[in-house]
């Protein structure tokens, strides 16, 4: 395993005393983390094709990462849209965090339809075919994790991420991320991955200092931090 | 019966146990054949395995070998760096047709480094101007592809299934695209399988048969199957062998494994199918047997032979057992019936048989003792005239006299070979026919039975204590010549019984001939008695010239009614040169078309007792002559208090045998008669 390091640098006191403070940070993930594919052994596992070095894919996995500050006082809702797309038998993006209240619509960009659903909710996002080029649009009013699925391809596998605070982040390709904007107060830090929180952290936001975490998430249900 | 009987419960018990183990043969032999078959399933499953992944292997270096294709890969290339020129498209789809022109693929796709569609091409090469521009990178495989493996996968795709090889295309230090290659998991596929394999193989998605070598209906039951074993299939990777059917012709072994790759996900399946033997048991070996089963090597003389031997020896036993003495026994029992013997020989028979016979012989001897043979004759002459003989043997408060009626349940006894049906048979009480001695020759005397024990008299004679009577001492006999013999008159004869007719008054000073008993000779016949069928033996050359009909047997001597004479003598015995006259033949009855049952011959019968004249009939033809003497002396005024029964017949019988002795003759007859006034005796050799 070589697990990546998030480090989170302060900025500096003078700004960290004049507003509410933010949290920065790099998070890792290990290198062995599943691949949509790998639920799906082959015959053959893939070979590497001898000739050039394995280039990184397409969709980093960074993508599907969202880190969450929890706190007593954070809530918020938004009513606004966001949209999924489905293009070439794939979530696009994987993973969307929003907030309570928020439309996302999820838009066929392929020629084939899709069924898309989320298991265990059918009550209000069943499945439901949608041609292609044609969208659908879910009202998620609770917060929680919802994942999405398609029912003509097992490997697509998205979520949507509802938050009751918008003390959230997503990282870049590198996993560097800032969530600003955070009051003082005690929070947990959670790390949202494919579907599910893969690590959880107490972090105290002091008031007019900047906090910088280093998180190094493991694949699985959520831990404590190291 | 006692063997066919056994033979009846061996070859039953013997049919149980063939049926049994006819029933239960196949049960391990069908057992061990499922395991055979079981086993051999999951060989074909894992031979399967093996061929589907060196297919996938061939797959993909077919894509590797395509996706060096440098026209292709410069195209790509182009592409990917945001080249939209349908000329590219162009040669990509070039490209793809000339290699789909050899290779027969279901699809071929170039994509771009960003997993856009650049061209494809389906089986018949044909290009699908639509797809340029799709993206498929979101499938598994391609994005590998995309990032540099080379790679296979299955997957379904618009109900169709699918596998998919994909190898990057690289152009010069970079990745330019990806070539895929899609095969249908199709007929061909499964065609080729079940050549390689042995097996039916069938490709089912979502629960329904997608391909298939054979168009079993079992299939349909199979997705239920694969619901209820998703703990072994998890485990084992594959289900069991599971036994499906939809009919007696239509059993199968099915072990189902997912399609490797996404496509297991989609629930595909890859079905392998074994025929089940045809039933399982005797019904199933005798269904799966052929015509050709008994053609070759089977062994039709064994179970011939066995068959003709159980057949023989069944027919043996029974013909041993039940046929021979039965016809054994139908032929005595006619000749019984014929007169031709005198009673059954049991020794031949064995088990029921003899005991059947012993009964026959047992009703006969009976019959001889009580005279019932005289009930047959007189069957023969009238069938509804009661023998008088057995009911003058029957105790007098048991048998009926002819002057009442019998009662209705009285049956004289029947013998084998009657005619008579019962209800004909039975007493009517009709009028008795009277017998007259006078018109038969005086019955042989046989000698041997003189000389016999009396103490083995038999229950006839008088009373023990009668016998005992006799008391030593008393008055020695006059000699039977001097014996004086009164006239007899008829008002001095015993009173006729009830149902006889009265006698014939006798002339005064008749001699008195005190007839033969039976089986001393040959006795009166009475006039209805059926002469004797020529083929019974004849017992002894007869010297009367008179016709001789056999006695009665068992005729009583109180049945035979003297007829008056004229003189000392009857006309019978004073006529002949023994002093037996031959009398005139018997009319021959006319029996029309009655059954005749005839009179044994003496000599049967005398075989029949074994000892010649019957003793009891001898000892009553003395009680006879001596109750006739003293009958006579009382009417001739004499005492008769000193004339004991056992002096008397002492006497007869050593004159008997000093006459016998003395003359040669075979017997001897006593005759009371009147001399002087007083009651004589005379004793007459018989001859013949």
């Amino acid at each position: 395993m070589r697990p990546f390091v998030l480090a989170i640098a302060l900025f500096s006191p003078s700004l960290a005393l004049a507003a509410p403070t933010e949290v920065r940070g790099t998070i890792t993930l290990p290198a062995n983390a599943r691949a949509p594919g790998d639920r799906f052994p082959s015959f053959w596992a893939r070979l590497e094709n001898g000739l050039l070095p394995i280039a990184p894919p397409l969709v980093s996995p960074m993508s599907e990462v969202v880190v969450v500050l929890e706190g007593p006082t954070t809530s918020a809702s938004w009513s606004g849209n966001i949209t999924m797309e489905l293009a070439g038998a794939d979530f696009s993006p994987r993973v969307v965090p929003v907030l309570v209240g928020t439309t996302v619509e999820f838009k066929n960009a392929d020629r084939t339809p899709y069924t898309v659903f989320s298991p265990d909710n059918g009550a209000f996002f069943g499945k439901e075919e949608t041609p292609g080029g044609k969208s659908r649009k879910i009202k998620f009013l609770a917060p929680g994790v919802f994942p999405v699925r398609t029912d003509e391809y097992p490997h697509m596998e998205g979520a949507v991420l509802v938050l009751k605070s918008n003390l959230y982040a997503r990282p870049d390709d590198r996993g560097a991320f800032k969530i600003d904007n955070v009051p003082e107060g005690k929070y947990t830090l959670r790390v949202f991955f494919r579907g599910s929180f893969v690590h959880e952290q107490p972090l105290e936001v002091p008031a007019r200092r900047a906090v910088d975490v280093v998180v190094k998430a493991a694949p699985g249900p959520a831990h404590k931090a190291e | 019966v006692v063997l066919t009987k056994a033979w009846l419960v061996v070859v039953g018990l013997a049919l149980a146990i063939v049926l049994a183990l006819a029933l239960v043969v196949p049960r391990p032999a069908m057992r061990e054949l499922e395991k055979e078959q079981v086993a051999r399933l999951a060989h074909v499953q894992h031979a399967s395995q093996l061929l589907l992944k060196v297919d996938a292997r061939s797959k993909i270096d077919y894509a590797a070998h395509l996706s060096g294709d440098v026209v292709l890969a410069g195209a790509l290339d182009e592409a990917s760096r945001g080249g939209t020129d349908k000329g590219l498209h162009q040669t990509a789809l070039e490209r793809l047709r000339v290699f789909n022109s050899q290779l027969k693929m279901a699809f071929l796709v170039a994509l771009d480094a960003h997993g856009r569609v650049l061209a494809r091409v389906t089986e018949n090469g044909e290009g699908d101007a639509q797809a340029w521009g799709d993206s498929m990178a979101g499938f598994p495989v391609i994005a590998d592809a995309l990032r540099g493996y080379r790679g296979e996968d299955a997957v379904a795709i618009g109900g169709k299934l699918y596998r998919l090889a994909a190898s990057p295309v690289i152009k010069h230090d970079r990745y330019a695209g990806a070539l895929v290659i899609g095969m249908a998991a199709g007929d061909d596929l499964a065609k080729r399988m079940h050549e390689s394999l042995g097996a039916e193989v069938a490709f089912m998605l979502h629960g329904k048969v997608v391909a298939s070598t054979t168009s079993t209906p079992a299939l349909e039951k199979l997705p239920a199957e694969l619901d209820k074993r998703a703990e072994e299939i998890a485990k084992q990777g594959h289900t069991p062998a599971v036994a499906l059917e939809s009919g007696a012709n239509d059993r199968w072994w099915a072990m189902a494994t997912p399609v490797a790759g996404e496509a297991a996900a989609q629930d595909a399946w890859y079905v392998l199918l074994l025929p089940r033997t045809a039933g399982t048991g005797l019904g199933g070996l005798v269904h799966a047997a052929g015509g050709d089963d008994f053609k070759s090597g089977y062994p039709w003389i064994l179970v011939i032979m066995v068959a003709l031997v159980a057949l023989a020896g069944g027919i043996a036993i029974v013909w041993w057992e039940s046929e021979s003495p039965m016809a054994r026994l139908r032929d005595e029992v006619g000749r019984l019936a014929a007169g031709e013997l005198p009673r059954l020989d049991d020794r031949p028979f064995r088990g029921r048989f003899a005991q059947v016979v012993r009964s026959i012989n047992s009703t006969l001897d009976r019959l001889v003792r009580s005279g019932g043979v005289v009930g047959v004759t007189t069957l023969s002459a009238d069938r509804n005239m009661p023998a008088p003989s057995l009911r003058e043997r029957e105790p007098a408060s048991r048998v009926p006299t002819t002057e009442e009626p019998l009662p209705a349940s009285y049956e004289p006894m029947m013998i084998a070979g009657q005619a008579a049906p019962v209800s004909e048979a039975k007493v009517a009480a009709p009028p008795m026919p009277k017998l007259q001695v006078e018109s038969q020759p005086l019955p042989k005397f046989p000698l041997e039975a003189l000389d016999e024990d009396p103490t083995t008299q038999d229950e006839h004679l008088p009373a023990p204590s009668s016998r005992a009577a006799a008391k030593p001492g008393l008055p020695a006999l006059p000699q039977l010549d001097a014996i004086p013999l009164d006239a007899v008159s008829s008002k001095q004869r015993p009173a006729p019984r009830p149902g006889q007719p009265p006698a014939t008054p006798r002339a005064p000073a008749a001699q008195v001939a005190t007839p033969m008993p039976v089986g001393m000779g040959r006795a009166a016949a009475p006039p209805s008695a059926p002469a004797p069928k020529p083929a019974a033996p004849k017992p002894a050359p007869a010297p009367s010239p008179a016709p001789r009909k056999p006695a009665p047997f068992g005729l009583p001597m109180e049945e035979l009614e003297i007829a008056p004479s004229s003189g000392l003598v009857t006309n019978a015995v004073a006529a002949g040169p023994d002093g037996i006259a031959p009398l005139p033949p018997p009319p021959a009855p006319d029996f029309g078309d009655e059954t005749v049952v005839s009179q044994p011959s003496d000599d049967l019968i005398d075989q029949s007792r074994g000892t010649g004249v019957h003793k009891s009939d001898l000892e009553a033809y003395f009680r006879k002559v001596y109750q006739d003497f003293v009958e006579l002396k009382r009417k001739c005024g004499e005492p008769t208090e000193n004339v004991t029964f056992e002096k008397f017949v002492g006497k007869l019988r050593d004159n008997r045998e000093q006459l016998i002795k003395k003359l040669g003759c075979k017997s001897v007859k006593f005759q009371v008669y009147v001399k002087d006034g007083r009651a004589a005796l005379k004793a007459t050799p018989v001859r013949d």
